[in-house]
């Protein structure tokens, strides 16, 4: 069995929770130890606020001051918890995670520090807090929040599923089909209709290229803004509902498995229209059923559409014929 | 929508066209409104002839199933309902099942109007 290198292997489920929580919870326990230890030495209200030569200018009583803090830690606590726990994986919840870790040591330590130059001074007003501990601070908190993010591990990725187990649609021998279906963002179409009005009128009242760039942008708007998807004999093709040229094609010697799933579109790509990623690329003009391509070179094609699973199955059909030659 | 054609069958292509299209209106995968494919993009795409799906798409025109005009390609009649796709289906089994039988196109005919005849009285 190979065995990942620490922070290399992804951390799921409810020890992410955990490690998204611990910072804070820990961050809470110094405070509170602090404040008891020094709890009798205290004067109240306490100087809370401290100017650039480290002289007090501020004063919070005890109890405001520490309720605030821990009001804090509790809240952003949680919050983090509940981001990083949700069932649908949260994108980017390892720097949620580390800025989680950051951010808990930059409120606990200068709520500490401040405590003890408190506890060490006999008046309030006499109480000092040099810069430099701030900048301390600061460098504490950001090497906490890369410990958090290296605990954190890579983000969970999803199972591949196993070569085979994908649906096939059943074809006869000289049996030929084609699946075709068009998918269309309102949305879309009017942010390239206003486009291309604003190139003609930019056009007409000051000078056409600025108008022609707007026109031509407009126009590469309005042709994906709905897309006819056609899956046959030569693989996938998107082309403009209007135009019959595709203007994106991927043949079946790419791809090694077609199948369907649902597309969340703002956690896997950011937005919507025709999106490239490190990981995949694709059209999704909305969330929801989608077609998925699995290349060879690792990376998903994907678009969104609906019947998704019919065209994944014909994919997979006319990908077994592309290679006979397969063992099983 | 899914289409396919079975060159061996003894159906002609454009036929078995027209009867992918009637059979997606019927379950209720194509609705009134949308587009198909143009004739020269779904020839490529099975490997057919052009003229093949421009009999089929005539075909469906006849039918009222689609309209097709120049310009805009061949879409499905807004007063098409899944109930009248299913009648030509059914049509097609009464032809398929009276061809089987030896009779000719004008005794298949007759066998409808005696029908209708007999609901009329």
């Amino acid at each position: 069995m190979k065995t990942a290198a620490p922070f290399t292997r992804p951390v799921t489920g409810s020890l992410r929770v955990a490690t998204a929580l611990f910072p804070f919870l820990a961050a809470m326990a110094v405070v509170a130890g602090i404040h008891h230890k020094v709890a009798d030495r205290l004067t109240d209200p306490l100087a809370t606020h401290f100017d650039i030569r480290g002289k007090a200018d501020g004063f919070t009583s005890v109890q405001g001051f520490l309720t605030g803090t821990l009001l804090i830690l509790v809240l952003l606590g949680a919050g983090s918890a509940v981001f990083v726990g949700r069932k649908r994986p949260a994108p980017a919840a390892r720097w949620v995670i580390g800025t989680g870790w950051g951010i808990a040591a930059t409120v606990a330590l200068p709520t500490s520090l401040t405590l003890l130059a408190n506890a060490h001074a006999d008046r309030a007003e006499s109480a000092r807090l040099p810069l430099w501990e701030l900048a301390a601070v600061l460098a504490a908190g950001v090497a906490a929040g890369a410990l958090g993010w290296l605990l954190a591990g890579p983000e969970p990725r999803p199972q591949p599923p196993r070569p085979g187990a994908a649906p096939r649609l059943a074809l006869g021998a000289g049996e030929r089909a084609g699946w075709t279906r068009t998918v269309g963002s309102p949305l879309l179409s009017a942010v390239g209709l206003l486009t291309v009005c604003g190139g003609l009128f930019l056009g007409i009242t000051a000078d056409w290229f600025t108008g022609g760039v707007l026109l031509a942008s407009g126009a590469a708007v309005g042709a994906v803004t709905s897309v006819r998807v056609t899956v046959d004999r030569r693989g996938l093709a998107l082309a403009p509902a209007l135009l019959p040229y595709a203007f994106r094609r991927v043949p079946f010697d790419r791809v090694a498995e077609a199948t369907s799933r649902n597309v969340h579109i703002a956690t896997e790509f950011g937005g919507w229209g025709y999106r490239v990623r490190h990981n995949r690329s694709g059209l999704v003009l909305r969330s929801g059923e989608g077609l998925v391509l699995r290349l060879h070179s690792g990376r998903e094609f994907v678009v969104t559409v609906d019947d998704a699973a019919t065209a994944a199955a014909l994919f997979n059909t006319y990908l077994d014929r592309a290679r006979p030659s397969r063992g099983d | 929508m899914l289409f396919r054609v079975d060159p061996s069958s003894a159906v002609a292509l454009g036929d078995q066209i027209a009867a992918a299209v009637r059979g997606a209106i019927a379950d209720g995968s194509l609705h009134a409104g949308e587009r198909l494919p143009a004739g020269r993009e779904l020839a490529a795409s099975l490997g057919v002839n052009v003229h093949t799906v421009l009999r089929g798409y005539q075909r469906l025109k006849e039918e009222g199933l689609i309209e097709l005009r120049r310009g805009r390609g061949a879409v499905v009649t807004d007063a098409v309902s899944p109930g009248r796709a299913r009648l030509g289906e059914a049509a097609e089994r009464l032809i398929a099942e009276a061809r089987r039988l030896g009779l000719s196109d004008d005794e298949i005919v007759g066998v409808v109007r005696t029908g209708l005849g007999l609901a009329g009285n």
